[in-house]
């Protein structure tokens, strides 16, 4: 059970957050939410692919670390095995909420940090202080404070990247299927991937439209983080 | 009811729309009758409430607005609960069209509910209400907003900025009170507040004198301003007011600005760094800031520096862009700790 709380200085003084990697704080998942300005990074360890939301119907886009449910191929019991973490995993156990606000009379929506006070990061005695001695910010909730608004922004950016994606016919959905050095078969559905063929058939005006908002190169990176899928089977495979 | 003797000083002869310097200079608060009397909108209140009504939605861009409510109890005094563990009064976002209807529901009761909506960035809620309704404040860029309601009191409170205040529907009585009567009025919580400002306890209404003696001092000081249709008041910073809406339908729009640069710090959180550093150090050490304090602050003039190289003058010298940017950095460094 999430039991999230408005984070201050005063309720939650003497904070840590435990930031090893380890499937007891919960980073054995199989893929996470991840976005359009993380994509550079991203393709450089996993695969990224398109799914759909059941809230909104646009597109959301993921990285994936396993090929099962609750499977990280990339974590064991030294850590998590990668050179880049996607956001939505490093600003655990924080989270944005929304405060009612009243901004020149007019009431408003104002994005605070809240803090699941139930994750398996939380502790008194371990981890990155959050709050200064005195109740200052600590460097290290400075960076959650950046990687959280990077998150919100993310949201916004996403959705008009899923808009693009939609109108131009950009998606098609795809079914991954692997037999494992042990013969044994996998199967990874209800993903979506780049359609190759509309984008190389763009005419002039579409391409340079996504060109000029930075979505050619989001298409370009996950097109080339569908390589990964080899190293994830190979890691997969070393298990065996 | 108090008895006050002392009216706001009048200046006449005021042009329609135009504010002589000796208004936006003055100390003292000022009454100019029928400033705004040319206004759309004032010229519609003073056919009716309706015809204002009228007028004034056809601006609305459908923005949700902050309205608070309270039972005919209060009588239309906004404020705390019983032990100040609460307010008097909800608050919840509505359309303003629900809030005139709301309004107009009530126009002929004799013991109506609260309703009210105060402070309301205009341009936020009514676009182009200011193209036919406005005020030039000097070369100022104020911060112009709506306050609209039934019968309302609210308790007497200081602004930082400078205030013209303008009834343009309904009347209304400010009864103001000088800046060093501080000490006579009572004054509640600093941090929880109906409407974010420090309020006065004491009920203008009925003063308990028992508990307030001070407070007949504060009224032997106070003055005020009955406002009709089309009368601006010039309230100066620091000025305690405390507003009373007379009738079934009152709007107000007023004019915020500060005299200072937009680069210089709220005196506010001076306060308040003032009480997290020196209200609790031993005394000793308190009245050395003080003196302090009085040196390079209340009493700062050119003699201060006179000893010192001019190049050297550095933060002595009157603030300028460049030096509030170093002292905001500055601050913003060593409060995190």
């Amino acid at each position: 059970m999430a039991n999230h709380q408005m984070l201050d200085n005063v309720s939650h003084k003497d904070l840590r957050i435990i930031t090893t990697r380890a499937a007891k704080y919960g980073d054995n998942i199989a893929s996470t939410g991840i976005f359009p300005i993380e994509f550079r990074r991203v393709q450089a360890e996993y695969p990224i692919v398109f799914r759909k939301s059941a809230a909104t119907a646009d597109f959301e886009a993921a990285a994936l670390m396993g090929l099962a449910d609750g499977e990280n191929l990339f974590l064991d019991d030294d850590g998590w095995h990668a050179r880049y973490i996607p956001m939505t995993i490093e600003r655990q156990p924080f989270l944005i909420g929304f405060q009612d606000r009243t901004e020149g009379g007019v009431p408003t929506e104002e994005p605070v940090v809240h803090v699941d006070m139930d994750h398996p990061r939380v502790s008194d005695a371990e981890g990155e202080a959050v709050f200064l001695e005195h109740g200052g910010i600590s460097p290290y909730l400075e960076h959650i404070n950046v990687v959280l608004r990077a998150i919100h922004d993310g949201h916004a950016q996403m959705k008009a990247f899923s808009a693009a994606l939609v109108e131009h016919d950009l998606l098609e959905p795809f079914t991954l299927e692997v037999e494992l050095n042990d013969h044994s078969k996998h199967k990874l559905a209800g993903f979506h991937t780049v359609n190759e063929e509309k984008l190389v058939s763009l005419g002039a005006e579409a391409l340079a439209s996504l060109h000029a908002r930075g979505y050619l190169e989001h298409l370009y990176m996950t097109m080339a983080s569908i390589a990964n899928f080899s190293a994830l089977i190979e890691k997969k495979n070393a298990l065996l | 009811m108090s008895n006050i003797e002392l009216q706001v000083r009048e200046i006449d002869g005021c042009e329609p729309g135009c504010l002589p310097d000796e208004v936006l200079g003055s100390s003292q608060p000022l009454l100019l009758r029928d400033l705004v009397a040319h206004w759309p909108l004032v010229e519609a209140a003073k056919k009716s409430a309706d015809a204002a009504d009228t007028y004034l939605r056809q601006f609305y861009n459908g923005t949700p607005v902050t309205e608070s409510t309270g039972p005919p109890e209060i009588k239309g005094r906004i404020f705390y609960n019983d032990d100040l563990s609460g307010f008097n009064f909800k608050m919840q976002r509505t359309q303003l069209d629900t809030f005139l209807d709301n309004l107009r529901q009530y126009r002929a009761d004799e013991e109506p509910p609260v309703h009210y909506v105060g402070s309301t960035t205009v341009d936020y809620i009514l676009p182009d209400f200011r193209a036919d309704n406005d005020l030039a404040i000097g070369d100022a860029a104020p911060l112009v907003s709506i306050w609209l309601g039934n019968q309302t009191r609210i308790a007497a409170h200081y602004d930082v900025p400078d205030n013209i205040a303008c009834v343009v529907a309904g009347t209304r009585r400010f009864t103001l009170f000088p800046p060093n009567q501080l000490e006579n009025l009572y004054v509640g919580p600093l941090d929880y507040a109906p409407a974010g400002q420090a309020i006065s306890m004491v009920d203008l209404h009925e003063p308990d004198f028992d508990k307030y003696p001070k407070f007949r001092t504060a009224l032997q000081h106070a003055q005020v301003a009955e406002m009709q249709p089309g009368d601006a008041l010039f309230i100066p910073s620091m000025w305690w007011h405390h507003v009373e809406g007379l009738d079934s339908f009152n709007i107000l729009i007023n004019y915020w600005w500060r005299s200072v640069p937009a680069w210089m710090g709220n005196p506010m959180d001076v306060l308040n760094h003032a009480l997290l550093s020196i209200r609790d150090l031993p005394a000793a050490q308190r009245e050395a800031w003080q003196n302090i304090f009085e040196h390079y602050i209340f009493e700062a003039d050119n003699e201060l520096t006179s000893h010192i190289p001019e190049a050297r003058h550095g933060v002595l010298s009157p603030i300028d862009e460049s030096s509030a940017r170093r002292l905001r950095a500055l601050l913003l460094k060593q409060l995190n700790r």
